[in-house]
């Protein structure tokens, strides 16, 4: 039994050897590659710093050639912002024209188309005026025809807004807003028609129910008065059934 | 003979780690492992995490091989590497807590008994964590007390006293394990 020193103590700790486990090498391997995979990743911080500001610059860029685009495009339609509260048959006429431009660029085809389209209109009104005017059909191309009709694009308005796009540089491309406002505008018109139609179909004219019943009157006028009269009231409570069911 | 062959060895092998040499570094690891996880055995009880700290240090070493200048001592430079890797694991579990009894014992305290190191580890084991790594730093890995300040950001004085809590500790054990080992 002897006494051990500190020194004794730090020789017996210096000269001691400890095995590590056998999987230890493979784990340390594993742990190598794994920093290694990390260090490959790894971006010197003058690249990061170079790609930041590449990316930068690229951004400033194309900011700056946005505003550019936008501040000449406001700069060369001035009196566009005056059309946008206006919903004038010009107004329409530019917006067909902007529409079917891409389709027809020459002008005298849209010319010929729209003064048929007068033409039409024109007949219509005389037939209207001189009451042999056919009744309206129900038909969906007339529907369509007469909707056709009130987009009709004035000659003088065509000329007009085509002057100003081609003088001013106005942008033809369609407009996905514009044109949900076009068809929105167009199917509430239809249905405005198809109604005016319904009405016009069920109205009673009383000059002509009176000399109906007049020419009836033969035998005994107040019978047949009272049943006139009784069948008309019918008629006429089933044309305002009918309308108010419509409506 | 040998140990002319062991200083001619280890500037090769330094050059072929400096050169990520796979097979150079699992000689190292065959040479350096055993005597690395014995000092991190020394600071931490738990052989499982003593292997981690292990690795860890192997893996530090690998990477950092480059910054090591060839003048100094490659086994003292490892052995740094190991003692600093142990406190900061020991420091990320819990933190010291360190007794402030002031004992005055001598500085060349004896322990009696036929003792083997893993003896003593044992009694060492059983030492508070604050004063046993002031205790192997200062009596087994020869850190100065300053040194030991430094490192574990404490003051030069309860290093010291440190040390004389732990040596007063490990001489009341070691005499007890002698007694209970021997009658």
């Amino acid at each position: 039994m002897g006494n051990i020193s500190e020194k004794e103590i730090k020789d017996l700790f210096r000269r001691r050897e400890l095995t590590p486990d056998e999987q230890s090498w493979d784990r340390l391997q594993s742990m190598m590659e794994a920093s290694h995979k990390k260090k490959q990743f790894i971006i010197p911080g003058g690249w990061k710093m170079a790609a930041s500001f590449l990316v930068l610059g690229i951004l400033s860029w194309l900011w700056l050639n946005q505003t550019r685009h936008n501040f000449q495009s406001s700069e060369k339609t001035p009196g566009r912002e005056s059309w946008a509260g206006r919903t004038t048959s010009s107004d329409n006429a530019l917006r067909n024209t902007k529409d079917m431009a891409g389709i027809i660029p020459s002008a005298p085809a849209h010319v010929e188309m729209s003064d048929s389209d007068q033409e039409k209109k024109r007949h219509q009104t005389i037939a209207v005026q001189s009451g042999t005017a056919e009744k309206p059909s129900t038909d969906t191309e007339d529907n369509i025809m007469m909707s056709s009709q009130e987009l009709t694009i004035d000659p003088s308005d065509f000329f007009h807004s085509t002057e100003v796009m081609y003088t001013h540089h106005i942008d033809m491309t369609p407009n996905q807003k514009e044109a949900d406002s076009l068809l929105c505008l167009a199917q509430s018109r239809l249905k405005e028609k198809r109604i005016r139609d319904i009405k016009s179909r069920y109205q009673l004219n009383p000059d002509k129910l009176l000399a109906e019943a007049e020419r009836k009157s033969d035998e005994t006028l107040l019978k047949k008065l009272v049943k006139n009269v009784q069948s008309t009231s019918e008629q006429v409570l089933t044309a305002v059934v009918n309308r108010n069911y419509e409506k | 003979m040998k140990v002319v062959e062991l200083q001619t060895e280890i500037p090769h092998l330094i050059h072929q780690l400096k050169n990520e040499d796979r097979r150079a570094q699992k000689i190292f690891y065959q040479k350096y492992a055993p005597k690395i996880l014995s000092i991190c055995r020394q600071y931490i009880s738990d052989i499982q995490f003593a292997e981690d700290v292990m690795l860890q240090v192997c893996l530090k070493i690998f990477q950092n091989i480059q910054k090591f200048d060839d003048r100094g001592q490659f086994e003292g430079w490892v052995r740094r590497i190991a003692v600093n890797a142990c406190i900061s694991h020991i420091r990320s579990r819990k933190v010291f807590h360190y007794h402030e009894d002031e004992v005055q014992i001598e500085a060349q305290a004896s322990y009696s008994g036929s003792l083997e190191v893993e003896d003593i580890q044992k009694c060492i084991d059983q030492l508070p964590e604050g004063c046993k790594i002031v205790f192997i730093m200062y009596a087994i890995d020869g850190y100065k007390h300053s040194e030991i300040a430094d490192l574990l950001n404490i003051n030069v004085g309860t290093s010291k006293s440190q040390l004389a809590y732990a040596r007063k500790i490990l001489q009341s054990l070691l005499t007890q394990y002698n007694y209970i080992q021997h009658g």
